[in-house]
């Protein structure tokens, strides 16, 4: 059976293989490319693994990755035009990552 | 104005409007228009004239879709690729020059097919993100060739924002010596 024949909707697999590929094929050009080119395959592959959220039966939809991806995808050539602009928004989903990971962790009201 | 004029006209506006395209309509692109495309690329020049250059037009759905899995610069739902390759073999009997040339003869080839895409409303972009040894791999190329460059095609789905101008490194113009302030 290959990708191709394959009948499922759910296309999970299938979308991880590419992600792991699209990661591969990312280190490797990371050598010869432009330094922020590094970071900039590593925000559309965040990008990729937030639609394999959204492209599966199987995964919990995730409102906040979907959230996520859609300032990814906004952002992300930016690096080409303003690097300054490129590394706020990246700053940017930190932040609300971090809010996320302590909502997510129970943390959120804790205070030291 | 006359036909030859609005033919300048039109040449520029091109060269002007051309932009670096990133996101595609689905709308598959017609076989006559890919087949201008690829006319345009060989029309482009090669060194010493020798035939060192070739495409490889890709728009099965499927070889596209391996073809932008190993490219990771591969940005956007493009409907077709062109690969821009040197035969190596055929390169080198020209010389080291003929070997060099390669390089910037696919590079004339890319700009052809780009402006020949836009004249025909498509959308076009260069790719030379990729991995050479998984393209070679999807394509069957064979090892005595070697991928220039990757031009990915199709309708474009939005206007694509003039890019913002950096800031310049230095004088890209000279008159006649290098130094000398063009007027």
């Amino acid at each position: 059976m290959t990708y191709k024949d394959s009948e499922k909707t759910d296309r999970l697999e299938e979308n991880l293989f590419e992600l792991a590929l699209f990661l591969l094929t990312s280190a490797r050009g990371c050598l010869d490319e432009p330094r922020i080119y590094g970071s900039f395959r590593l925000m559309d592959a965040l990008s990729k693994l937030c639609d394999v959220y959204s492209k599966s039966n199987r995964l919990e939809s995730d409102n906040f990755l979907a959230q996520i991806k859609e300032q990814v995808d906004r952002d992300k050539y930016k690096n080409i035009q303003s690097q300054e602009e490129f590394i706020k928004s990246m700053d940017d989903l930190l932040v609300k990552f971090t809010q996320e990971l302590k909502r997510r962790y129970g943390t959120s009201s804790n205070t030291t | 104005m006359s036909e030859n004029e609005k033919g300048v006209d039109f040449f520029f506006e091109v060269i002007k409007k051309r932009r670096s395209c990133r996101h595609f309509d689905s709308k598959p692109v017609p076989k006559e228009i890919l087949n201008k495309i690829v006319y345009s690329a060989h029309r482009a020049p090669t060194g010493g004239n020798i035939p060192y250059r070739f495409v490889i037009l890709v728009d099965d759905p499927t070889q596209l879709k391996l073809l932008k899995m190993v490219s990771q610069g591969f940005q956007g739902e493009a409907n077709a690729a062109l690969v821009i390759c040197t035969n190596v073999r055929i390169a080198e009997e020209g010389g080291k020059i003929a070997d060099d040339s390669s390089h910037i003869d696919a590079g004339a080839a890319a700009e052809n097919a780009v402006l020949a895409a836009y004249a025909m409303g498509l959308g076009a972009s260069f790719v030379k993100s990729y991995s050479e040894a998984a393209v070679r791999g999807v394509l069957n190329i064979p090892d005595y060739c070697r991928t220039e460059i990757i031009v990915s095609l199709g309708f474009p789905s939005r206007n694509e924002p003039p890019p913002i101008k950096k800031g310049k490194a230095g004088k890209i113009t000279y008159a006649n010596f290098y130094g000398n302030e063009k007027k």
